[in-house]
């Protein structure tokens, strides 16, 4: 507090004098009584008389201090700065996966929610308070508010997910909030990036104690490269100080096909390569680590058998629409242009008489025309074309009789790789590639100018074509937190998903696709839609969450409670001040003189 | 003497003390009792009965009737009046005091007890019985009592009980008791009082009041120091308190009055200003006390 003419305080010498007189006035008369038995008696009967009667005298005296101390700051004209308590406060609770962790019984999270009670019931009651949630994502749960009850049934309803927590970035998400809090309390097991804001005032409650956990950190699996048979690499990781001895093992579907045992030492991480092998289904690896947080104990891979989806190219060719119709895909979508964004979303993408001038890599059919970037060389252009041979042990060419095809004009190609599915007499005509670029069927020929299209060969070889390109799906994969996303056939088509927590529906938006974020425990989701059933395992997988470690220390942050907020008062407040002590002077002659009527 | 003016005293020869009780002191006095025994008035007869003495068979009556009886007389006794005058320092107060009042009092049922040839003691009370004046018998004594009382002045504090208690020391025998006191005792005079009426004493309590006491001249704050102790009690505006103070001494008033009754105690209360012939000829004659 400030003051502008503090010479008037002075005027705080009137208190002593006020005393002084009061004192004089008060000077008793002295008088020698026969005995003051009767006297003392009548005081002891009418004790609580004698004490509001005195009470008033002394008030009178109280009020005539108050009137000086109200008319001397009221002269001395203070400029006011208030100081409040944190007004608003931000609750924000870890729901990450480590808060599972049971060092603190019963889990780190239910102790966590426990203060968190306890804090909003310490708070003062006009204490604003706004709940936020945090684990793979920031969820705003509550908006300030002042109804404490309501702050505890938000709090209570809480529960942990598996997913991996970023507290820093909520509290970058508040700092950007236009409403400031004044003190935000973090209750978490410091199981996060360090980068706090140094800009907010903040107290953090840890929980943890122990560091006991090891996990799978990692499951992936990738090609051989020898007919979609796969290896599953799988990692484990002993996050704690004592060497432990962790079994493993691998299931597919209900079916067990690998155990192990993992020696690990402090921090070890090690590597377990399952396969070579054509897995299908859900592959479920699971450890037995006796640690402190089971949920990082489990991976899911998932193969699904999920028919390709398919772009068509072209300008107009019923035959090939007719033939592709027939053969297994999910989706057929046709156009006459495109952009290679459009492209990525297919599995095999068909180009009927056109072609870009570069690919990404992925799984593609050229007729007529190729790309620059294909390992294929144009040797000519034949009319009316020999076939020499037909490749019969690819698979693309299975069941396939071109025997009385004829071919009014072809380009001739030439390759050091790939294969030469129908060779002419300088090259071949239809080849087939797999390697970097993925899998490429190529025509050398336009479909309308062979009777190939006419033959009943036809609908067989594209079948087989798009059954080799759709055959190397990858498995499903995500982690928990991640948005995955599905396209079906129809358009705002029920999707029904099953997830480790229930069953939840989804609907398709104008796109086909869904895009779906409720990924927050680890396990199978499966998706039941037009385009069949698609599995997709969700996974923790996180050096974040399965270091269970303690990282932050409370004392680190302690936040300051009685946050205080400066503000200058308007410096008029000295006109109230003076209306305050006339209205002492008022209160103190109507007690004054009412009391005299009374006597 | 300045006690008493002459026409009052000549006015308390004609008056006696209205004894109810029997209060047969150790000698023969000139008070008749209600029992019968040795004397010379006579009252009745009855039958000779074995072992009674000779000397009042009444021999004409035998000549008459052939038949023995026995005269008898009213018994003529000694009343011994103690007379407790409390002299404690709050009977200094009032106008005229207290304790002028209350020696005005003891001169006169004194002067009464010895023209009627009573044994009168007075006892002069505080804390204990402070100076005594006893065995007074006969008109003779009148000028040592009135000269006795003449020089006491206002001493100690009031102990009641005790001084009750001490006065009773040496008495043997049925007494009149009749206390003169302000009875402004803290420490009470109940247990006193049942004593005297435990042992069967014909008690009269006179209660004195000051003006002051009645009707406290004071106002504003003050500061009150008893005359006694020496305590001090602090009031503010005793001008607001006034009228519990009477409501108080009221009650005090009351509750010595119905304890005298229960215990079947005369009592009588004034105010020292009330003159004392009007106290004695007309108060007391009608409250009984004297004939």
């Amino acid at each position: 507090m400030s003051f502008l003419s503090p010479i008037y305080f002075l005027f705080l010498i009137a208190i002593p004098i006020v005393i002084f007189l009061y004192l004089l006035r008060t000077r008793r008369q002295i008088l020698i009584v026969p005995s003051i038995y009767l006297w003392k008696r009548y005081t002891k009967e009418e004790l609580r008389y004698s004490v509001f009667k005195k009470f008033l005298k002394d008030i009178l005296l109280i009020l005539q201090i108050l009137t000086i101390i109200l008319l001397t700051l009221g002269l001395v004209k203070p400029a006011i700065f208030s100081s409040v308590i944190a007004r608003n406060v931000v609750f924000i609770i870890d729901t990450s996966c480590s808060m599972q962790a049971k060092d603190i019984k019963p889990t780190r999270f239910d102790l966590a929610r426990e203060k968190a009670l306890e804090k909003v019931d310490a708070l003062g009651r006009g204490t604003s308070i706004s709940v936020f949630a945090s684990d793979s994502k920031t969820k705003f749960l509550l908006d300030y508010t002042t109804d404490k009850r309501l702050v505890k049934e938000v709090i209570k309803r809480l529960y942990p997910t598996d997913t991996e927590g970023d507290i820093g970035e909520t509290l970058s998400y508040i700092e950007k909030l236009n409403k400031k809090p004044d003190l935000i309390y973090v209750f978490t097991d410091g199981a996060f990036e360090e980068n706090i804001p140094p800009n907010l005032n903040i107290e953090l409650l840890t929980f943890s104690k122990d560091d006991n956990n090891a996990g799978i950190t990692d499951i992936s699996a990738r090609d051989t490269g020898i007919k979609g048979e796969k290896e599953i690499f799988i990692k484990v990781k002993n996050f704690s100080k004592n060497k432990k001895s962790i079994p493993l093992q691998v299931w597919e579907g209900e079916r067990l096909i690998e155990t192990d045992s993992l020696d690990l030492n402090p921090k070890e991480e090690r590597i377990v390569i399952v396969g070579p092998k054509r897995f299908s289904g859900i592959v479920k690896a699971m450890i037995y680590p006796n640690d402190l947080l089971s949920t990082d104990d489990k991976a899911y891979l998932t193969f699904p058998r999920v028919k390709p989806s398919v772009l068509l190219v072209t300008k107009e060719n019923p035959y090939l629409e007719i033939a592709l119709s027939l053969a297994d895909i999910s989706i057929l979508d046709k156009t006459d242009s495109f952009n290679l964004e459009m492209l990525s979303k297919y599995d095999i993408v068909i180009f009927d008489g056109t072609a870009p001038n570069d690919i990404l890599p992925g799984n593609y059919i050229f007729i007529g025309k190729i790309p620059s970037n294909i390992p294929l060389q144009v040797v000519d252009i034949t009319e009316r074309p020999t076939i020499i041979r037909v490749d019969a042990t690819s698979p693309i060419m299975r069941f396939v009789n071109l025997n009385d095809m004829t071919i009014k004009r072809a380009v001739v190609f030439e390759s050091s790789q790939g294969k030469s599915l129908i060779k002419v007499k300088d090259g071949s005509i239809l080849w087939s590639y797999e390697g970097n670029l993925g899998r490429i069927v190529t025509f050398g020929f336009y479909l309308e100018e062979s009777s190939l299209i006419e033959s009943p060969s036809f609908p067989i070889l594209v079948k087989n074509i798009i059954g080799w390109l759709g055959e190397n799906p990858s498995p499903g994969v995500a982690y928990t937190g991640n948005v995955i996303t599905l396209r079906t056939k129809k358009m705002n088509e029920d999707v029904t998903i099953i997830t480790p927590y229930g069953v939840v529906k989804r609907e398709t938006d104008d796109r086909r696709s869904i895009t779906f974020g409720d990924t927050y425990k680890v396990g199978v989701y499966s998706f039941k839609s037009s385009v069949g059933n698609i599995d997709v395992g969700v996974n923790l997988c996180s050096f974040l969450e399965s270091d269970i470690s303690p990282k932050v220390s409370s004392k680190e942050f302690k936040g300051n409670a009685e946050y205080r907020e400066r503000v200058l008062l308007n410096t008029d407040v000295w006109k109230f001040l003076v209306l305050g002590a006339l209205g002492t002077i008022f209160l103190e002659g109507y007690l004054f003189y009412g009391r005299r009527k009374v006597s | 003497m300045s006690l008493l003016s002459p026409e009052f005293l000549s006015y308390l020869e004609k008056l006696d003390l209205l004894i109810k009780r029997s209060v047969k002191g150790s000698s023969v006095g000139e008070r008749l009792s209600s029992r019968y025994g040795r004397g010379i008035e006579f009252q009745d007869y009855r039958s000779y009965e074995i072992g009674d003495d000779f000397r009042y068979i009444d021999w004409n009556i035998y000549a008459r009737l052939d038949k023995l009886f026995v005269k008898l007389f009213r018994e003529e006794e000694i009343s011994v009046i103690n007379i407790l005058l409390d002299i404690s320092k709050s009977m200094g107060f009032g106008n005229p005091s207290k304790l002028y009042f209350g020696k005005q009092l003891s001169a006169s049922l004194g002067y009464i007890g010895l023209v009627n040839y009573d044994l009168v003691n007075l006892h002069c009370i505080s804390s204990t019985v402070e100076k005594s004046l006893e065995s007074l018998r006969g008109r003779t004594n009148v000028m040592r009592l009135l000269r006795f009382l003449d020089v006491l002045e206002p001493q100690g504090i009031t102990f009641l009980n005790t001084a009750i208690r001490d006065s009773l020391r040496g008495l043997k025998g049925k007494a009149v008791f009749i206390i003169l006191s302000d009875f402004l005792d803290p420490n009470g005079y109940e247990e006193g009082l049942k004593i005297l009426s435990a042992r069967g004493y014909e008690t009269f309590v006179f209660h004195i009041l000051s003006e002051e006491e009645i009707d406290p001249l004071i106002s504003g704050s003050v500061k009150l120091i008893d005359s006694e102790t020496g305590e001090v009690i602090e009031l503010d505006e005793i001008d607001d308190i006034l009228k519990g103070y009477k409501q108080t001494l009221g009650r005090f008033l009351e509750g010595i009055e119905s304890f005298c009754l229960d215990h079947s105690i005369e009592y009588i209360r004034a105010s020292s200003s009330i003159p004392i012939d009007r106290v004695v000829l007309y108060y007391m004659r009608l409250a009984g006390w004297l004939k």
